[in-house]
Protein backbone atom coordinates (compact mmCIF):
# COMPACT_ATOMS: atom_id res chain seq x y z
CA UNK A 1 0.00 0.00 0.00
CA UNK A 2 1.57 3.55 -1.00
CA UNK A 3 0.00 5.23 1.34
CA UNK A 4 -1.86 4.67 4.81
CA UNK A 5 -3.76 6.74 7.26
CA UNK A 6 -3.23 7.12 11.38
CA UNK A 7 -5.19 8.82 14.13
CA UNK A 8 -3.12 10.69 15.91
CA UNK A 9 -5.95 12.21 18.28
CA UNK A 10 -5.69 15.87 17.10
CA UNK A 11 -4.94 15.50 13.75
CA UNK A 12 -4.96 12.42 10.74
CA UNK A 13 -1.20 11.26 9.48
CA UNK A 14 -1.47 10.02 5.70
CA UNK A 15 2.07 8.86 4.75
CA UNK A 16 2.49 8.83 1.32
CA UNK A 17 5.30 6.15 0.32
CA UNK A 18 7.49 5.98 -2.80
CA UNK A 19 6.57 7.30 -6.41
CA UNK A 20 2.66 7.79 -6.05
CA UNK A 21 0.50 7.84 -9.29
CA UNK A 22 -3.15 7.00 -9.25
CA UNK A 23 -3.24 3.65 -10.73
CA UNK A 24 -0.66 2.34 -7.62
CA UNK A 25 -2.05 4.98 -5.00
CA UNK A 26 -5.99 4.38 -5.79
CA UNK A 27 -9.21 5.11 -3.70
CA UNK A 28 -6.87 7.79 -1.45
CA UNK A 29 -9.87 10.20 -1.51
CA UNK A 30 -12.15 7.19 -0.67
CA UNK A 31 -10.24 6.15 2.27
CA UNK A 32 -9.77 9.34 3.61
CA UNK A 33 -13.43 9.98 3.59
CA UNK A 34 -13.79 6.43 5.29
CA UNK A 35 -11.88 7.56 7.89
CA UNK A 36 -13.41 10.84 8.23
CA UNK A 37 -16.87 8.68 9.18
CA UNK A 38 -14.72 7.48 12.16
CA UNK A 39 -13.70 10.75 13.57
CA UNK A 40 -14.54 14.16 13.68
CA UNK A 41 -10.93 15.21 13.34
CA UNK A 42 -10.43 18.35 10.97
CA UNK A 43 -6.50 18.65 10.67
CA UNK A 44 -5.01 16.89 7.93
CA UNK A 45 -0.90 15.92 7.57
CA UNK A 46 0.71 14.21 4.75
CA UNK A 47 3.71 13.09 5.21
CA UNK A 48 5.65 12.79 2.30
CA UNK A 49 9.60 12.01 3.51
CA UNK A 50 8.74 8.85 2.08
CA UNK A 51 7.67 9.91 -0.92
CA UNK A 52 9.90 10.53 -4.15
CA UNK A 53 7.10 11.68 -7.09
CA UNK A 54 3.31 12.81 -6.77
CA UNK A 55 1.47 11.91 -10.17
CA UNK A 56 -0.68 15.29 -11.14
CA UNK A 57 -3.75 13.33 -11.23
CA UNK A 58 -2.96 12.17 -7.44
CA UNK A 59 -2.18 15.65 -6.53
CA UNK A 60 -5.65 16.91 -7.70
CA UNK A 61 -7.32 14.17 -5.37
CA UNK A 62 -5.33 15.57 -2.70
CA UNK A 63 -6.42 19.17 -3.67
CA UNK A 64 -10.17 17.92 -3.52
CA UNK A 65 -9.29 16.46 0.33
CA UNK A 66 -8.33 20.01 1.03
CA UNK A 67 -11.56 21.44 -0.35
CA UNK A 68 -13.43 19.08 1.77
CA UNK A 69 -11.42 20.20 4.82
CA UNK A 70 -11.29 23.62 4.13
CA UNK A 71 -14.88 23.46 3.64
CA UNK A 72 -15.33 22.36 7.39
CA UNK A 73 -12.53 24.99 8.20
CA UNK A 74 -10.33 22.17 9.07
CA UNK A 75 -6.85 22.31 7.60
CA UNK A 76 -4.43 20.13 5.53
CA UNK A 77 -0.54 20.72 5.51
CA UNK A 78 1.97 18.88 3.38
CA UNK A 79 5.25 17.65 5.33
CA UNK A 80 9.17 17.24 4.12
CA UNK A 81 8.05 17.02 0.26
CA UNK A 82 10.81 16.78 -1.74
CA UNK A 83 12.09 19.72 -4.18
CA UNK A 84 10.65 17.73 -7.51
CA UNK A 85 7.32 17.64 -5.24
CA UNK A 86 7.02 20.71 -4.55
CA UNK A 87 8.09 22.48 -7.73
CA UNK A 88 5.34 20.19 -9.11
CA UNK A 89 2.80 21.61 -6.82
CA UNK A 90 3.92 24.75 -7.88
CA UNK A 91 3.73 24.29 -11.64
CA UNK A 92 0.21 22.87 -11.32
CA UNK A 93 -0.59 26.20 -9.62
CA UNK A 94 -1.72 23.98 -6.38
CA UNK A 95 0.91 25.49 -4.08
CA UNK A 96 -1.57 27.52 -1.89
CA UNK A 97 -4.00 24.80 -1.22
CA UNK A 98 -0.76 22.23 -0.97
CA UNK A 99 1.46 23.68 1.48
CA UNK A 100 4.17 21.95 2.37
CA UNK A 101 6.44 22.21 5.83
CA UNK A 102 9.77 21.43 6.34
CA UNK A 103 9.01 19.59 9.61
CA UNK A 104 5.92 17.81 11.36
CA UNK A 105 6.60 20.66 14.06
CA UNK A 106 5.95 23.56 11.59
CA UNK A 107 2.49 21.87 10.69
CA UNK A 108 1.60 21.51 13.91
CA UNK A 109 2.47 25.60 14.92
CA UNK A 110 0.31 26.60 11.80
CA UNK A 111 -2.16 23.67 13.48
CA UNK A 112 -2.44 25.66 16.29
CA UNK A 113 -1.21 22.29 18.17
CA UNK A 114 2.20 23.33 19.34
CA UNK A 115 3.45 27.36 20.14
CA UNK A 116 6.04 28.63 18.45
CA UNK A 117 7.43 29.74 21.73
CA UNK A 118 6.59 26.44 23.76
CA UNK A 119 10.21 25.35 24.39
CA UNK A 120 10.28 21.32 23.91
CA UNK A 121 13.24 19.71 26.47
CA UNK A 122 13.58 16.98 23.39
CA UNK A 123 15.68 20.05 21.78
CA UNK A 124 18.58 19.78 24.57
CA UNK A 125 19.25 16.31 24.18
CA UNK A 126 20.48 15.68 20.49
CA UNK A 127 23.19 18.68 21.58
CA UNK A 128 24.26 16.68 24.72
CA UNK A 129 23.80 13.52 22.84
CA UNK A 130 26.72 15.01 20.23
CA UNK A 131 28.68 16.57 21.74
CA UNK A 132 29.91 13.96 23.43
CA UNK A 133 30.27 11.88 20.91
CA UNK A 134 31.89 14.46 18.35
CA UNK A 135 34.77 15.28 21.41
CA UNK A 136 35.12 11.22 21.48
CA UNK A 137 35.54 10.55 17.96
CA UNK A 138 37.13 13.47 17.07
CA UNK A 139 39.24 14.63 19.93
CA UNK A 140 39.74 11.02 21.71
CA UNK A 141 38.18 12.44 25.28
CA UNK A 142 35.98 10.91 27.12
CA UNK A 143 32.83 13.34 28.68
CA UNK A 144 30.40 13.38 30.99
CA UNK A 145 27.48 16.00 30.41
CA UNK A 146 25.79 17.79 33.86
CA UNK A 147 22.63 19.04 34.36
CA UNK A 148 21.79 21.84 31.73
CA UNK A 149 20.58 25.03 33.02
CA UNK A 150 19.17 28.16 32.11
CA UNK A 151 21.84 31.13 31.94
CA UNK A 152 20.73 34.28 33.66
CA UNK A 153 21.66 37.62 33.52
CA UNK A 154 23.95 37.73 36.68
CA UNK A 155 25.81 34.82 35.04
CA UNK A 156 29.02 35.27 33.67
CA UNK A 157 29.01 36.05 30.47
CA UNK A 158 32.68 34.66 30.03
CA UNK A 159 32.77 30.71 30.54
CA UNK A 160 35.89 28.94 29.07
CA UNK A 161 38.79 31.35 26.99
CA UNK A 162 38.05 29.95 23.48
CA UNK A 163 34.43 29.82 22.16
CA UNK A 164 33.45 28.16 18.65
CA UNK A 165 29.89 29.90 17.54
CA UNK A 166 27.63 28.98 14.96
CA UNK A 167 23.85 29.87 14.19
CA UNK A 168 20.84 27.71 13.13
CA UNK A 169 17.96 28.52 11.95
CA UNK A 170 14.60 26.25 11.03
CA UNK A 171 11.13 27.18 10.55
CA UNK A 172 10.04 27.71 13.75
CA UNK A 173 13.27 28.93 15.70
CA UNK A 174 16.75 30.85 15.25
CA UNK A 175 19.01 30.60 17.33
CA UNK A 176 23.09 29.76 18.16
CA UNK A 177 25.00 27.35 19.30
CA UNK A 178 28.54 27.79 20.74
CA UNK A 179 31.05 25.94 22.83
CA UNK A 180 33.35 27.48 25.52
CA UNK A 181 36.95 25.76 26.11
CA UNK A 182 39.25 25.99 28.77
CA UNK A 183 43.09 26.79 27.05
CA UNK A 184 43.67 23.43 28.68
CA UNK A 185 40.59 21.65 27.24
CA UNK A 186 41.92 23.17 23.70
CA UNK A 187 45.33 22.60 23.33
CA UNK A 188 44.65 18.62 24.14
CA UNK A 189 41.96 18.35 21.78
CA UNK A 190 44.24 19.59 19.35
CA UNK A 191 47.14 17.63 20.73
CA UNK A 192 44.94 14.34 20.38
CA UNK A 193 43.51 15.20 16.65
CA UNK A 194 46.90 16.10 15.23
CA UNK A 195 49.00 13.40 17.05
CA UNK A 196 51.77 16.19 18.76
CA UNK A 197 51.56 17.89 21.64
CA UNK A 198 50.10 21.47 21.00
CA UNK A 199 51.32 23.93 23.39
CA UNK A 200 50.30 27.33 22.48
CA UNK A 201 46.92 29.10 21.31
CA UNK A 202 47.46 30.83 17.83
CA UNK A 203 45.39 32.51 14.97
CA UNK A 204 46.49 29.51 12.87
CA UNK A 205 45.18 26.78 15.04
CA UNK A 206 41.69 28.63 16.96
CA UNK A 207 39.51 27.61 14.24
CA UNK A 208 39.19 23.92 15.40
CA UNK A 209 36.86 25.19 18.18
CA UNK A 210 34.74 26.47 15.10
CA UNK A 211 34.67 23.57 13.35
CA UNK A 212 34.09 21.76 16.24
CA UNK A 213 30.66 23.69 17.07
CA UNK A 214 30.01 22.60 13.40
CA UNK A 215 30.43 19.22 13.78
CA UNK A 216 28.36 19.25 17.26
CA UNK A 217 25.39 20.82 14.68
CA UNK A 218 25.82 18.86 12.25
CA UNK A 219 25.28 15.56 14.31
CA UNK A 220 22.46 16.94 16.61
CA UNK A 221 20.42 17.90 13.43
CA UNK A 222 19.68 14.37 12.64
CA UNK A 223 18.60 13.78 16.09
CA UNK A 224 16.64 16.64 16.12
CA UNK A 225 14.73 16.41 12.71
CA UNK A 226 13.66 12.69 14.19
CA UNK A 227 11.89 15.05 17.03
CA UNK A 228 10.36 17.41 14.59
CA UNK A 229 12.79 20.12 13.40
CA UNK A 230 14.65 20.87 10.37
CA UNK A 231 17.40 22.91 11.25
CA UNK A 232 19.71 25.08 9.07
CA UNK A 233 23.44 25.82 9.84
CA UNK A 234 25.70 28.40 8.88
CA UNK A 235 29.60 29.42 8.54
CA UNK A 236 31.39 29.07 12.20
CA UNK A 237 33.11 31.64 14.18
CA UNK A 238 35.74 31.66 16.42
CA UNK A 239 36.45 34.16 19.73
CA UNK A 240 39.26 33.49 21.85
CA UNK A 241 40.97 35.33 24.37
CA UNK A 242 40.99 35.33 28.69
CA UNK A 243 38.21 38.54 28.27
CA UNK A 244 36.04 37.46 25.36
CA UNK A 245 32.47 37.23 25.60
CA UNK A 246 29.87 35.05 23.69
CA UNK A 247 27.80 36.81 21.76
CA UNK A 248 24.96 35.13 20.45
CA UNK A 249 22.87 36.19 17.43
CA UNK A 250 19.65 37.60 19.01
CA UNK A 251 18.03 37.60 21.36
CA UNK A 252 16.78 34.73 23.56
CA UNK A 253 16.82 32.83 26.31
CA UNK A 254 20.67 30.49 26.77
CA UNK A 255 20.99 26.94 28.34
CA UNK A 256 23.93 25.93 29.22
CA UNK A 257 24.98 22.17 29.21
CA UNK A 258 28.43 21.99 31.65
CA UNK A 259 30.59 18.69 30.90
CA UNK A 260 33.18 17.35 32.90
CA UNK A 261 36.53 16.07 31.39
CA UNK A 262 39.51 14.75 33.43
CA UNK A 263 40.70 18.49 32.30
CA UNK A 264 38.15 20.58 33.55
CA UNK A 265 34.80 21.50 32.84
CA UNK A 266 33.77 22.90 29.14
CA UNK A 267 30.39 24.11 28.24
CA UNK A 268 27.70 23.95 25.23
CA UNK A 269 25.47 26.67 24.79
CA UNK A 270 21.77 26.37 22.86
CA UNK A 271 20.62 30.24 22.56
CA UNK A 272 16.63 30.01 20.80
CA UNK A 273 14.67 33.36 19.86
CA UNK A 274 12.50 30.99 22.53
CA UNK A 275 11.14 32.25 25.34
CA UNK A 276 9.29 29.61 27.49
CA UNK A 277 12.03 27.81 28.86
CA UNK A 278 10.39 26.75 32.04
CA UNK A 279 10.87 23.04 31.20
CA UNK A 280 14.37 23.04 31.22
CA UNK A 281 15.90 22.06 34.84
CA UNK A 282 17.08 25.07 37.30
CA UNK A 283 21.09 25.78 37.82
CA UNK A 284 21.81 23.34 40.85
CA UNK A 285 24.10 24.45 43.53
CA UNK B 1 50.89 4.38 -8.86
CA UNK B 2 51.16 8.10 -7.02
CA UNK B 3 48.16 10.01 -5.89
CA UNK B 4 47.52 13.61 -5.90
CA UNK B 5 45.63 14.66 -3.20
CA UNK B 6 43.53 18.15 -2.81
CA UNK B 7 42.28 18.86 0.62
CA UNK B 8 39.77 21.68 0.11
CA UNK B 9 38.49 22.69 4.02
CA UNK B 10 37.91 26.32 5.64
CA UNK B 11 39.43 25.03 8.36
CA UNK B 12 42.91 25.19 8.60
CA UNK B 13 43.92 23.07 11.72
CA UNK B 14 41.73 20.39 10.32
CA UNK B 15 43.08 20.27 7.08
CA UNK B 16 46.19 19.53 8.95
CA UNK B 17 44.50 16.62 10.49
CA UNK B 18 42.84 15.37 7.58
CA UNK B 19 46.90 15.60 5.87
CA UNK B 20 48.30 13.94 8.66
CA UNK B 21 45.69 10.87 8.70
CA UNK B 22 45.65 10.59 4.73
CA UNK B 23 50.36 10.62 5.42
CA UNK B 24 49.30 7.79 7.30
CA UNK B 25 46.89 5.76 5.43
CA UNK B 26 49.24 6.37 2.22
CA UNK B 27 52.23 4.65 4.07
CA UNK B 28 50.01 1.88 5.51
CA UNK B 29 48.68 1.06 1.77
CA UNK B 30 52.55 1.47 0.32
CA UNK B 31 51.07 4.35 -1.93
CA UNK B 32 52.94 7.22 -3.04
CA UNK B 33 51.07 10.24 -2.32
CA UNK B 34 51.27 14.39 -2.94
CA UNK B 35 48.95 17.12 -1.40
CA UNK B 36 47.42 20.37 -2.12
CA UNK B 37 45.15 22.32 0.37
CA UNK B 38 42.37 24.83 -0.76
CA UNK B 39 40.58 26.83 2.17
CA UNK B 40 37.11 27.57 -0.29
CA UNK B 41 35.69 26.28 -3.81
CA UNK B 42 37.87 29.07 -5.34
CA UNK B 43 40.88 28.11 -4.41
CA UNK B 44 40.23 24.99 -4.81
CA UNK B 45 39.43 25.64 -8.53
CA UNK B 46 42.74 27.11 -8.77
CA UNK B 47 44.46 24.48 -7.50
CA UNK B 48 42.53 22.19 -10.41
CA UNK B 49 43.60 24.26 -13.18
CA UNK B 50 47.28 24.81 -12.34
CA UNK B 51 47.76 21.26 -11.12
CA UNK B 52 46.54 20.34 -14.59
CA UNK B 53 49.70 21.00 -15.86
CA UNK B 54 52.05 18.81 -13.83
CA UNK B 55 53.21 15.29 -13.98
CA UNK B 56 50.64 14.20 -11.57
CA UNK B 57 47.83 16.30 -11.89
CA UNK B 58 45.03 16.16 -9.06
CA UNK B 59 43.28 13.12 -8.87
CA UNK B 60 41.91 12.58 -5.39
CA UNK B 61 39.69 15.53 -3.66
CA UNK B 62 38.31 15.27 0.36
CA UNK B 63 35.88 17.78 0.05
CA UNK B 64 33.91 20.23 2.90
CA UNK B 65 30.47 21.43 1.54
CA UNK B 66 29.85 24.44 4.41
CA UNK B 67 33.35 27.07 2.98
CA UNK B 68 33.17 30.48 2.36
CA UNK B 69 33.28 31.98 -1.17
CA UNK B 70 32.35 29.04 -3.04
CA UNK B 71 30.64 26.30 -0.78
CA UNK B 72 31.87 22.33 -1.77
CA UNK B 73 28.31 21.60 -3.55
CA UNK B 74 28.81 24.66 -6.17
CA UNK B 75 32.88 23.69 -6.43
CA UNK B 76 31.81 19.65 -7.15
CA UNK B 77 29.14 20.93 -10.01
CA UNK B 78 31.69 23.30 -11.55
CA UNK B 79 33.99 20.49 -11.51
CA UNK B 80 31.75 17.87 -13.02
CA UNK B 81 29.81 20.46 -15.29
CA UNK B 82 32.25 23.17 -16.49
CA UNK B 83 35.56 21.57 -16.12
CA UNK B 84 37.09 19.56 -18.64
CA UNK B 85 39.69 16.83 -17.61
CA UNK B 86 41.04 14.03 -19.17
CA UNK B 87 39.93 12.25 -15.96
CA UNK B 88 37.59 13.22 -13.22
CA UNK B 89 39.06 13.30 -10.05
CA UNK B 90 37.40 11.31 -7.52
CA UNK B 91 35.39 13.11 -4.39
CA UNK B 92 34.98 12.36 -1.29
CA UNK B 93 32.86 14.52 0.73
CA UNK B 94 34.00 15.08 3.90
CA UNK B 95 30.94 17.44 5.80
CA UNK B 96 29.17 17.88 8.88
CA UNK B 97 26.11 18.01 6.54
CA UNK B 98 24.58 15.18 7.61
CA UNK B 99 20.60 15.37 6.07
CA UNK B 100 20.17 12.62 3.85
CA UNK B 101 18.97 14.91 1.29
CA UNK B 102 22.14 16.58 1.17
CA UNK B 103 23.98 13.13 0.52
CA UNK B 104 21.54 12.37 -2.38
CA UNK B 105 22.45 15.80 -4.22
CA UNK B 106 25.88 14.70 -3.93
CA UNK B 107 25.43 11.32 -5.06
CA UNK B 108 23.95 12.49 -8.08
CA UNK B 109 27.45 14.45 -8.50
CA UNK B 110 29.01 10.98 -8.25
CA UNK B 111 30.95 11.58 -5.63
CA UNK B 112 33.19 8.46 -4.79
CA UNK B 113 32.23 8.56 -1.12
CA UNK B 114 30.02 10.87 1.35
CA UNK B 115 32.21 10.92 4.89
CA UNK B 116 30.30 12.91 7.72
CA UNK B 117 32.42 14.65 10.47
CA UNK B 118 32.80 13.72 13.27
CA UNK B 119 35.46 11.28 11.28
CA UNK B 120 38.35 8.58 12.57
CA UNK B 121 41.53 7.19 10.59
CA UNK B 122 39.29 3.99 9.77
CA UNK B 123 36.88 6.48 7.45
CA UNK B 124 39.59 7.88 5.68
CA UNK B 125 41.64 4.42 5.06
CA UNK B 126 38.21 2.41 3.89
CA UNK B 127 37.13 5.63 1.32
CA UNK B 128 41.52 5.87 -0.04
CA UNK B 129 41.58 1.84 -0.38
CA UNK B 130 38.14 2.05 -2.47
CA UNK B 131 39.91 4.39 -4.65
CA UNK B 132 43.53 2.48 -4.48
CA UNK B 133 42.07 -0.82 -5.62
CA UNK B 134 40.11 0.57 -8.42
CA UNK B 135 42.78 2.23 -10.35
CA UNK B 136 45.53 -0.55 -9.28
CA UNK B 137 42.53 -2.79 -11.10
CA UNK B 138 42.55 -0.08 -13.94
CA UNK B 139 46.59 -0.08 -14.15
CA UNK B 140 46.14 -3.65 -14.25
CA UNK B 141 43.80 -4.38 -16.79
Amino acid sequence: MPFEILNQNEYLMMTLKGDCQLDNTPKIYETYKEQLKLTDIKLLIIQCSECSNIATPLMRELAQIFREIKAVNGQLRLVAANPQIVLSIRNNGLDRILVNKLSLRGALVDFGLVKTKDFDVNFINPFLNSTQKVFKIQASMETTPEKPYVKKPTDPLLLGDISGIISITSETFTGTLAISLSEDIFKKISSNMLGEEVLVVSESNVDLVGELANIILGQAKLELAKVGYAVQSALPSCVWGKDHKIKHFGAGICIVIPFKTEFGMFYTEVMTSNSLLAQVPKKTA
Amino acid sequence: MKLHILIVDDSLTLREVIKRQLEDVCQECVIDAVFSEAGDGEQAEKVMQESYFLETPVDTVFLDWMMPKMSGLDFLKNLRETIIFKEQPDVIMLTAETYPDQIAVCMKYNVTSYLTKPFQYEDLKDALEKIIERRKFKYAV
